[in-house]
C-alpha cells in the first residue's frame, strides 16, 4: 500500500468515525510511540462510544499492546493526544487515570499473589479514609477508619459474589487458577468505581466455562452503563461480542466499524491473510 | 501427620508472650552468669548486665521495626539508618543543649526533653523524605547507595568544624564538631526518677548489694522496652490498616497497585518516613542510654544482622505478625552484641566506670567514624530471595520503573 | 545563532530539564568564580562577597594532579566494581575491602623483600614496623615486585570469596548478593584488623621530586617518583584492558554479557568462565589499584579500601555501571571533584562534594555520564 493510499484510507475512516460515534468517552488522536529507532505506533487515531463494547484488533506487531499501555499510563506517547471525557490525559500516570475512572486490566492477570483474595479486592476502592497514616493511627480517629472499612468489606463481598469467586475469598490470591485470576482482577477493577475499563486479552488462557462467564459480566456490566474497549486474539470473540472495531495494522488504524463492515473489509484481509502476518 | 516440633508450638504462641518469654530467658541466662563469674559482688553483676542487655534491645528492637516497615512492608532498602540515627540524636541534642553550658561546651536551645525527642524524630523523618523523594525512581540497589552516601554525608557534615558553634538569627548553636554536645539526656530523667521517687528502691538495692547506677540503667532498659511496644503498636496497628493495605500491595506488584489509582510514590515515601522517624528515635534512645566509656552510634551492621535474624523467619515462614519476629531478632542477637561492643566491658557493667556521669556527652567524629569501622564477628547474612515482581517475565510492564524507561523518555 | 534563539533555548532547557539547568548554572558559577580567583580579586554584592578570593595557578595546577592521581587509581578499582555489577548484577559492597586486601597483600611482600638484609626482624617487616619507608626510584624492585604480588594475590582472594559465597547464590536477588557482600566486606576488612592491627602504618616515601611548573613568586608544582610510578602503571594497565576488551574474545564475550546476560547465555557464551575472568580482572585491578593508592599516599591502614568505596561507587554510577571506559573516566572525574572541591569547600566537607555528585548523577542520568550508548 502506497503511501498516499493509506492517507487516503485513513481519511475515510475519519469520516466514518465522525459519523458513527456522536458521545466518545476516549479519544486517541495521532498517537505515536517510538522505541528508540522503532516506530511501534505511527499516527493511531480512534474513539471510543461511552457505554460501548469495543474491540481493538490487528495482527502480530499491529502495535495494540503499546496503544493500550500508552493509553493507560505506562508508556508516555511520543507524540499525539489521548482525550478522556473530554480532557487531555496524555502521558498521565496509571494513578491518575484510575482516579478519573480509567482502569485497565493485564494480559497476564497480575494477583498480589500473597494478599487474600479479599484483600486484592479490599485494595482497589478510591480514597479510603484509612489510607491516612496518620488517621490508620490516631487513637479516636479510629472509628471513621472502622466504618469506612465496614463498608469497604461490604461491597467487597458483593463484587465477589457478583463475580462468584466469594468461595475463595479467604485465599491467598496466589492459589489461584489461571481463570479464577481473572475473575479476580476484572472484581478488583471494577472495586475502583471506573467508567470506563480497558482490557488486555482478558480471555487468555481461560476455559470456555469461564469464558462464557466472564463476558456475561461484561455484558451486565455494560448495560449498567460501562464503557470497555477489549484487546483480543479471538476474532470470534471480537466478531460476536463488539458492537465497534477498530482494526490496526503496522501501528496505524487500518479499519473501523461493525462486525459486518469489518470482515468484508478486502484491507483487513489482506493485512491478515497476506504478508506479514 | 508428624508431631509438632518445639519450634512449630512456639511459633503457636502470640507475639507478645514469645518475646517476653524470650527476653526474661535472656534476663535469666545474664543472672546465672553473673552467679557463676560475679563471686559475691554478684547481684550488682547481675543488675549490670541485665540493665546493659536491656537498653541494647531496646534500641535494636525499635531500629529494626524502623526497618521491617521500610523495607518489609515497603521494600525500600536502607542501608544508611546510622546517618539517620545521628540527625535524630544531634537535633535532640542541639534542642535540649543549655543556652548557657559553662566553659567548653556547645550552647543549644535549652528546650525540654520531649521537644527535644519530637524534633529529633521530625527532622530525621524530613532528612528522610528528601532522600527518598528523588531516589524512589531508582531500582532498589539505587536507593542502598544514595542512603549509604547520606549518611556519610550528614557523619562528614557534623564532624564539620564549620558547624560546631554557629551564630543565626541571635541564637548560637552547633554540632560541637570534633568533641560533641552535652545535653540532658533521657536516661538522666530515668536517673532522676529513680533516685528522687524511687528512693526506697535504691535503699533496698543497695542492702543486697546492687549499686544505684545500675537500677537506672534496669529502669532506663525497662521504659525503652515501653517504648518498643508502643512502637510496635503503632505499627501494627498501621500495618492492620488499609496504609498497610497498599503497602503490602506496593511490595508484591507496584504497577498493579498504581493501576488501581494508588499514588504508590506518596505510600513510599510516608512509609519511609515513619521509618526514618523511629530510627531517629532510636538514635536519641541508645544516645541517651550509651553511657560508655566512648560512645558510638550502633553500625548499620548490627541491625543488619538483627534485620537478618527476623527476615529468615518472618520471610521465610510468611508469619502474619512479622514485627513479633523483630523485637526477638533484636532480642536475640543483643547478648552478642553486648559482649562484643566491650570487649574490656565485664568490668565496667559492675558500675565503677558510672560514678560522676551527669551528662551524656554526644559521640564525636570519632565515635561516628566508628559507624563504618566496628568490630563484626557474625558471618554474612545471606536472606531469603525477595519480591519476586522485580523479575517480571513481563519485560514491557517491567520496564516501567526501570531506569532505562526514564532514559528513553528523555 | 541569534540571541533571540539562544534565549529561547535557555528557555527551552529550563522547563524542559529543570535540574540539569541547575547544575549548569552551579558549575558555571563556580567556574566564573575560579576565574576569578585565579585573577585574585574579590566581586562584593551588597556587602557580601559574592566571588573571589586568592588562588594561584600553580595550586590550582598541584590539585588538578592530585585529582588525575587519585582518580586513576580510583578508576582502576572501579573498572571491577562496574563489571561486577553489570556481569553479576549487583552492587558489590566488599569491593572497598578487596582494595585493601591487595594493598596489604603487595605491599607485604615489597615490604619483607625491600627489608631483607637490613637486620630488621621478619616479624617487624611483616607488621609495616621496620621504620623503613619504600620509594618507586630507590626500592625499585621490591616496589615492582609488591605490586605483581599485589595483583596476584587479590585474584586469588576475590576466587576464593566468589567460590565460598557468592557461586553458591548465583541465583539469588541482587539485594541479597548486595548483604552478602556487606558481610565478605566485614569479614574481609576484619580478618586484616586481626592480623595487621588498626594503626595507620607509613610504608612509603617518595624517593626525588620532579618539577612540573616553575611560576615565579609561587610554589613549584611537582610530580614524585611513587606518583609517576602510579600514573605510568595505572595508564598503562587501563590500555591494557582496553586491548583485552576489544581484542580478544573473552574480552568480546564479557561485553557481550554485561549488555545482555540472556542473549549471551543463548548464543553459548561459558557464563562461568566469563564471571571468574571479570574476578581476576576486576580484583587484580582492584588490588593494584589499592596498592598504588598506598604507594602515593605512603600509608596504610586496615580500613582505607572501605572509606574509598562510595568514592569507588560515584566513579561507576557517574561513568555508567557495565562501562569500562566509563569507570576510568568516572575515576578521574570524581578525583578531580574530590581534590578541586577544596577551591570552594572548607577541607571537611570536600569528601561531601564527590558523594552529591554520586546523588546528582543518580537523579538526573541514573545510567550515568557516559552510560547508555554501548558498554566498555
Amino acid at each position: 500500500m502506497s503511501e498516499s493510499e493509506a492517507t487516503a484510507a485513513r481519511d475515510r475512516e475519519f469520516a466514518v468515525r465522525s459519523d458513527d460515534i456522536d458521545d466518545p468517552l476516549l479519544e486517541v488522536d495521532g498517537l505515536r510511540k517510538e522505541f528508540g529507532g522503532v516506530t511501534a505506533v505511527d499516527g493511531a487515531s480512534f474513539a471510543v462510544e461511552t457505554g460501548a463494547l469495543t474491540g481493538l484488533i490487528g495482527p502480530n506487531g499491529a502495535g495494540k499492546s503499546t496503544t493500550f499501555n500508552c493509553i493507560a499510563g505506562i508508556h508516555a506517547p511520543t507524540a499525539g493526544q489521548v482525550r478522556f471525557d473530554g480532557a487531555d490525559v496524555t502521558g498521565f500516570p496509571p494513578y491518575t487515570l484510575a482516579k478519573r475512572g480509567l482502569v485497565r486490566t493485564f494480559q497476564i492477570a497480575r494477583e498480589l499473589s500473597e494478599m487474600t483474595v479479599l484483600e486484592n479486592v479490599m485494595l482497589a476502592p478510591p480514597d479510603q479514609v484509612g489510607e491516612s497514616a496518620f488517621r490508620a493511627v490516631a487513637p479516636g480517629l479510629r472509628a471513621g477508619v472502622r466504618d469506612d472499612e465496614r463498608d469497604v468489606v461490604d461491597r467487597a463481598w458483593e463484587t465477589l459474589e457478583f463475580f462468584e469467586i466469594d468461595h475463595l475469598a479467604h485465599e491467598n490470591a496466589g492459589t489461584l487458577s489461571g481463570g479464577q485470576r481473572k475473575l479476580l482482577e476484572m472484581a478488583r477493577v471494577l472495586m475502583t468505581d471506573p467508567e470506563m475499563v480497558l482490557l488486555d486479552e482478558p480471555l487468555a488462557g481461560v476455559n470456555p466455562t469461564l469464558e462464557e462467564k466472564l463476558l456475561e459480566r461484561i455484558h451486565d456490566l455494560r448495560a449498567d452503563g460501562l464503557t470497555f474497549l477489549l484487546v483480543e486474539h479471538d476474532m470470534d470473540i471480537i466478531m460476536n461480542h463488539c458492537e465497534h472495531i477498530i482494526v490496526m495494522h503496522q501501528g496505524a488504524v487500518l479499519a473501523e466499524g461493525d462486525a459486518a463492515a469489518i470482515q468484508s473489509n478486502e484491507q483487513v484481509l489482506e493485512a491478515y491473510l497476506g504478508g506479514d502476518v | 501427620m508428624s508431631e509438632p516440633t518445639v519450634r512449630d508450638r512456639l511459633d503457636e504462641l502470640p507475639d507478645v508472650v514469645l518475646v517476653g518469654g524470650y527476653i526474661v530467658a535472656i534476663w535469666l541466662t545474664m543472672v546465672v552468669l553473673a552467679r557463676v563469674v560475679g563471686g559475691s559482688q554478684w547481684p550488682n553483676l547481675a543488675a549490670g548486665f541485665v540493665g546493659s542487655v536491656t537498653v541494647l534491645i531496646g534500641a535494636y528492637a525499635v531500629l529494626t521495626l524502623a526497618l521491617n516497615l521500610q523495607w518489609g512492608y515497603t521494600g525500600l532498602f536502607n542501608i544508611g539508618v546510622a546517618g539517620f540515627m545521628a540527625v535524630g540524636a544531634y537535633t535532640m541534642a542541639i534542642l535540649t543543649a543549655p543556652v548557657d553550658p559553662g566553659a567548653g561546651g556547645v550552647p543549644g536551645f535549652g528546650l525540654p526533653l520531649v521537644v527535644g525527642v519530637v524534633g529529633g524524630m521530625v527532622v530525621a523523618a524530613v532528612v528522610g523524605g528528601l532522600a527518598a523523594l528523588p531516589a524512589l525512581r531508582l531500582k532498589a540497589d539505587y536507593l542502598a547507595i544514595v542512603t549509604v552516601a547520606l549518611s556519610e554525608i550528614i557523619r562528614l557534615f557534623v564532624n564539620w568544624s564549620g558547624v560546631a558553634e554557629i551564630t543565626l538569627f541571635g541564637a548560637t548553636f552547633g554540632t560541637g564538631g570534633a568533641t560533641g554536645i552535652s545535653f540532658e539526656a533521657p536516661d538522666d530523667v530515668v536517673a532522676g526518677l529513680v533516685t528522687g521517687v524511687g528512693s526506697p528502691l535504691v535503699a533496698a538495692g543497695e542492702a543486697v548489694g546492687v549499686s544505684s547506677p545500675n537500677l537506672v540503667n534496669i529502669a532506663y532498659g525497662l521504659a525503652l522496652l515501653a517504648v518498643v511496644a508502643g512502637a510496635y503498636w503503632v505499627l501494627t496497628r498501621l500495618s492492620n490498616s488499609p496504609f498497610g493495605r497498599v503497602l503490602k500491595a506496593i511490595r508484591e506488584d507496584e504497577t498493579v497497585t498504581q493501576s488501581l489509582g494508588k499514588d504508590t510514590r506518596l505510600f513510599k515515601i510516608k512509609a519511609f518516613m515513619i521509618g526514618c522517624a523511629l530510627m531517629g528515635l532510636a538514635g536519641i534512645l541508645f544516645r541517651g542510654g550509651a553511657g560508655y566509656i566512648s560512645p558510638a552510634v550502633p553500625s548499620r551492621h548490627h541491625v543488619l544482622r538483627v534485620r537478618g535474624a527476623h527476615h529468615r523467619r518472618v520471610w521465610v515462614e510468611h508469619g502474619q505478625h512479622p514485627r513479633g519476629g523483630d523485637v526477638l531478632g533484636a532480642a536475640l542477637l543483643s547478648p552478642g552484641a553486648d559482649r562484643r561492643e566491650h570487649p574490656a566491658g565485664w568490668r565496667r557493667v559492675g558500675g565503677q566506670h558510672r560514678r560522676g556521669r551527669r551528662r551524656t556527652r554526644l559521640a564525636g567524629p570519632d565515635a561516628l567514624r566508628r559507624v563504618y569501622g566496628r568490630e563484626h564477628q557474625h558471618a554474612p547474612v545471606r536472606p531469603h530471595r525477595r519480591r519476586p515482581h522485580l523479575h517480571h517475565p513481563e519485560p514491557a510492564q517491567g520496564a516501567a520503573r526501570s531506569p532505562e524507561r526514564t532514559r528513553s523518555e528523555r | 545563532m541569534s540571541i533571540v534563539d539562544t534565549v529561547a533555548d535557555s528557555r527551552r532547557l529550563f522547563v524542559e530539564r529543570p535540574g540539569t539547568a541547575a547544575i549548569g548554572a552551579v558549575v558555571g558559577f563556580l567556574l566564573l568564580d575560579l576565574v576569578v580567583k585565579l585573577a585574585g580579586t574579590s566581586v562584593f554584592f551588597l556587602g557580601f562577597k559574592l566571588l573571589g578570593g586568592a588562588l594561584t595557578v600553580s595550586s590550582l595546577a598541584s590539585m588538578v594532579l592530585d585529582g588525575i592521581l587519585v582518580g586513576l587509581a580510583v578508576g582502576l578499582a572501579g573498572i571491577g566494581l562496574s563489571m561486577t555489577y553489570s556481569i553479576l548484577d549487583f552492587a558489590n559492597f566488599a569491593h572497598g575491602d578487596t582494595v585493601t586486601a591487595g594493598a596489604f597483600i603487595g605491599w607485604v611482600a615489597a615490604y619483607v623483600v625491600g627489608g631483607l638484609g637490613t637486620g630488621a626482624s621478619l616479624a617487624d617487616l611483616f607488621m609495616f614496623d621496620s621504620g623503613q619507608q619504600l620509594s618507586a626510584l630507590t626500592a625499585l624492585a621490591p616496589v615492582l615486585l609488591g605490586l605483581v604480588v599485589a595483583g596476584v594475590g587479590t585474584v586469588a582472594v576475590v576466587l576464593l570469596v566468589d567460590r565460598l559465597t557468592y557461586r553458591p547464590m548465583r541465583d539469588a536477588g541482587n539485594i541479597s548478593l548486595l548483604i552478602a557482600s556487606i558481610g565478605v566486606a566485614l569479614a574481609m576488612r576484619y580478618i586484616i584488623a586481626f592480623v595487621f592491627g588498626t594503626q595507620t602504618s607509613g610504608v612509603a616515601t617518595s624517593g626525588v621530586q620532579f618539577v612540573l611548573l616553575d611560576l615565579a613568586g609561587q610554589r613549584a608544582v611537582t610530580i614524585t617518583d611513587n606518583e609517576l610510578a602510579l600514573l605510568v602503571v595505572a595508564v598503562a594497565l587501563m590500555l591494557g584492558v582496553h586491548l583485552l576488551l576489544q581484542r580478544t574474545k573473552l574480552g568480546k564475550a564479557m561485553r557481550a554479557m554485561a549488555d545482555n546476560e540472556d542473549l549471551a547465555l543463548v548464543s553459548g557464551i561459558p557464563t562461568e568462565r566469563v564471571i571468574r575472568l571479570t574476578w581476576i580482572l576486576g580484583g587484580g585491578l582492584a588490588g593494584v589499584g589499592g596498592y598504588l593508592l598506598v604507594l602515593e599516599s605512603g600509608t596504610i591502614s586496615f580500613n582505607f579500601g572501605w572509606i574509598l568505596l562510595l568514592l569507588i561507587f560515584a566513579a561507576v554510577i557517574v561513568g555508567g555501571i557495565g562501562s569500562i571506559y566509563g569507570a576510568m573516566a568516572g575515576g578521574v572525574l570524581i578525583g578531580l571533584v574530590d581534590s578541586l572541591a577544596l577551591i570552594w569547600l572548607p577541607s571537611g566537607l570536600t569528601r561531601a562534594a564527590a558523594f552529591l555528585v554520586l546523588i546528582v548523577v543518580l537523579l538526573l542520568r541514573p545510567s550515568g555520564i557516559f552510560g547508555g550508548v554501548t558498554t566498555a
